[in-house]
């Protein structure tokens, strides 16, 4: 049986329960500061990929980040219980190209990339002028099919990239966690108040 | 089948087909009068609270945060045309397409909650009475045929109805919005307030109005319920009964009596007919699960099935005297169907707000009342009838920034905060009534149960295609005058299909001949005096209303009549 085997399996008996230690000796790529999951619909490297993406798209600080609450694994069961065929398969090329991408420019895999370096390629595909934001809006409405080469290599890491993001603040903004204790959580109101200062409620509604 | 029939020795004053909100209401109202009334119920038993199994639930707490899984995918993809009935958290009350199919010859959307209490646990809410103008409609411009009763024959009904379930609204002493017996309206957000007075500013022809809902507002008793909580999670059922349903209102009411005899798991599929009387003795069920076959007799049936169900039954009662289902002597038993067509209005954003939020989850907001065809000031060129509007203003959430490329820090911080303020409206067109959008039954597609299955040829035509325009571009227009910016209209397409309003309706229809109409005056079949039918089916015309009130102010009305024939002994069927 090999490693994935091993780790699925044990995802299975033990769900996400896993402790860090066992984690962390099998997944010897993985860093300290990722939460202990295993990946299902994403391989090993996706799984370090999206972790490390989502940490940067909603980074931990005063306040809780992705991981806190564990939008990887989120992801993961959301491509594969509720996704449609088209968009796994999608998601899928877009790892691959986003991998490939990673190896050219530093040399080295994905799953061993540092957060550093993830910033680096994220910068570079999301730091980008407004004029520009909106090509690229255009071009990911693009049939897949009919493109090729670098425009189909582009499509697809965009792809990758704004879904992981969609799906990063999906997870995050409606976790229990950030439902709860973040946002303003009133699950039985008793009343209304039609018009009141912000200020009054802070941060917004969490449904 | 019919080796195992069995034939009940008990015999009711009553029978109710169906428990949803016509049939709580009929119930109720017989029960109340002393009549040891028979509630079949084809679906299973649902206890009001103890089985509201979502009611409590937040986003985190559904598998998947609430997507919809691929299997409720496979077996509601009928039901899931909606949209919003096969959310997890509300799902169970829509029924298997596939266990419960039927056939479309042109598209229609029949949204089904099989179990007790029906549709009136997901129901929309919305009670707005019927006016004088629209129980005339049809007689002044032609269409259809003439209603056998005016607005002044149902008002002191809908008083009655409106007292007891609770509606919160205002009265606006409008033509075509008749006053009712409403409490405290829910208030206006901001956005809404700026809304209502903008409108009046601007246009002479239409107002803002509350949205009038079967909420508890204010101090009146309601037994077994209590006031609205602004949870908004209305169509999982209310623990707190804040709003109408029979779980929550007539059936308790019905039970207290001690006449109430409630069967679920029952399929009424024919009423029978006894041709010497030339009244009804009783209906057939087939028990849901077991298969059995039973005959319950009583003295007065009512019909409450639901527009497409009633029907279907009536079409299925087949005998010497009435070989085209029973009371069919018109021919238009199944035909005239009606729903309201919508899927179309505007939407906006409104600026200068930022400041300004709210507390509660009110689980109604605007109502824009019809503006079209009142009078001869009002006549558009293009079609007859009206439309009303329903609508509301509110902050958008964390969504808001999917569609964007940033990251890190300040967008994690800047989601957390209430966004732009929008505001949106959607209208509720009234559709004729065509003699040709039918339903008929397939006797070679059998469904679980060896009953016809019902195919359906239905739909819109030019008079509703005209008004969708105007709706378009009135609520453009609206949003436009009121300063709101980013307005754009919609007209979704796949929601111009009858039966997505699920207010399903005309199939019996009541009228003054019984060569051109089902019911009389007094929602019982011409020929066939002890059958009542007080659903959607007995409706003459549909107005642009939501018509639930209408449905419950007929039904008690019709059980009044009923009850004082049985005391006269009009019913010798036995």
């Amino acid at each position: 049986m090999d490693r994935r085997k091993v780790l699925k399996n044990m995802s299975l008996s033990l769900g996400f329960a896993v402790s860090a230690p066992t984690m962390l000796s099998i997944l010897n790529s993985c860093t300290s500061n990722v939460a202990t999951w295993i990946p299902s619909f994403f391989t090993e490297t996706e799984g370090h990929m999206i972790t490390q993406l989502s940490d940067i798209i909603i980074p931990k600080t005063a306040i809780a980040g992705a991981l806190d609450v564990h939008v990887p694994a989120f992801m993961d069961k959301m491509f594969n219980e509720i996704a449609s065929e088209s968009q796994k398969e999608t998601m899928k090329e877009g790892a691959t190209a986003f991998a490939n991408t990673f190896k050219n420019v530093f040399g080295k895999d994905a799953s061993a990339g540092s957060k550093k370096e993830f910033e680096t390629v994220l910068a570079t595909y999301f730091d980008v002028p407004t004029d520009q934001q909106k090509q690229i809006s255009e071009m990911m409405n693009q049939n897949k099919s009919k493109l090729t080469g670098k425009k189909l290599n582009t499509f697809l890491i965009y792809k990758f990239l704004t879904e992981t993001r969609r799906y990063t603040l999906y997870g995050y903004y409606t976790s229990e966690l950030v439902g709860e204790t973040i946002l303003s959580y009133d699950p039985i109101p008793g009343h209304y108040e039609a018009c009141i200062p912000v200020e009054d409620i802070g941060n917004a509604w969490s449904f | 089948m019919n080796e195992t029939r069995i034939l009940t020795n008990e015999i009711y004053d009553a029978i109710v087909i169906g428990s949803g909100i016509s049939g709580g209401w009929a119930t109720k109202e017989l029960c109340e009068a002393g009549l040891k009334t028979l509630v079949l119920e084809r679906g299973r038993m649902i206890k009001h609270i103890d089985d509201y199994p979502t009611m409590h639930m937040d986003p985190w707490d559904f598998d998947n945060r609430g997507e919809k899984s691929k299997r409720i995918l496979e077996r509601k993809s009928k039901q899931n045309r909606t949209g919003y009935t096969t959310h997890p958290a509300s799902q169970h009350f829509f029924v298997d397409d596939i266990d419960h199919p039927y056939n479309e010859i042109k598209r229609f959307d029949w949204m089904r909650g099989y179990h007790v209490g029906g549709r009136s646990i997901t129901w929309g809410r919305h009670c707005y009475r019927w006016s004088a103008m629209d129980f005339e409609a049809n007689k002044k411009d032609g269409h259809g045929v003439d209603w056998p009763i005016r607005y002044t024959d149902i008002s002191p009904w809908y008083d009655k109805i409106e007292e007891y379930i609770g509606i919160q609204g205002e009265n606006m002493d409008l033509p075509q919005l008749p006053n009712g017996k409403y409490t405290t309206p829910f208030e206006f957000n901001c956005v809404e307030e700026h809304l209502r007075e903008q409108i009046a500013e601007k246009f002479d022809d239409r107002i803002i109005a509350h949205a009038r809902t079967a909420h508890i507002t204010g101090d009146k008793v309601h037994e077994g319920r209590s006031k609205c909580q602004y949870r908004n999670r209305c169509i999982r059922g209310c623990p707190f009964g804040g709003y109408f349903s029979s779980l929550s209102s007539t059936l308790p009411a019905a039970e207290k009596t001690g006449n109430m005899v409630l069967r679920p798991n029952s399929i009424v599929h024919e009423i029978v007919y006894d041709a010497s009387t030339k009244l009804a003795t009783g209906v057939q069920v087939i028990d849901a699960n077991t298969k059995e076959e039973t005959i319950y007799s009583a003295k007065v049936i009512f019909g409450c099935a639901s527009a497409i169900a009633t029907a279907s039954i009536l079409m299925q009662s087949k005998s010497k005297r009435f070989p085209n289902g029973l009371g069919n002597d018109s021919g238009e038993l199944g035909h005239n169907i009606m729903d309201h067509h919508l899927g179309v209005g505007a939407k906006g954003t409104a600026e200068g707000f930022d400041g300004k939020y709210f507390k509660g989850r009110k689980p109604a907001g605007i109502y824009i009342p019809r503006f079209r065809n009142i009078d001869s000031k009002t006549e558009h060129k293009d079609f007859i009838r009206g439309y009303g509007y329903q609508g509301g203003a509110s902050r958008s959430n964390w969504s808001r920034g999917v569609a964007e490329l940033s990251y890190g820090k300040e967008l994690k911080e800047a989601l957390l905060k209430p966004g732009t303020w929008s505001i949106g409206m959607g209208g509720f067109g009234e559709c004729l009534p065509y003699h040709e959008n039918k339903m008929t039954l397939d006797y070679n597609k059998l469904d679980a149960w060896g009953l016809p299955t019902v195919t359906f040829d239905v739909e819109f035509k030019e008079n509703e295609k005209k008004m969708r325009k105007d709706m378009q571009e009135q609520a453009v227009a609206m949003l436009k005058a009121a300063g709101y910016k980013n307005v754009s209209g919609f007209d979704n397409k796949s929601s111009f299909f009858p039966g997505l309003g699920i207010h399903e309706m005309g199939t019996a229809r009541m009228g003054r001949d019984p060569k051109t109409s089902v019911l009389n005056k007094h929602n019982q079949i011409h020929a066939v005096k002890n059958v009542y039918i007080t659903d959607g089916a007995c409706m003459t015309s549909a107005a642009c209303q939501n018509p639930s009130l209408t449905y419950m102010a007929l039904t008690a009305r019709a059980v009044e009549h009923a009850v004082k024939q049985l005391k006269e002994n009009k019913f010798k069927n036995a």
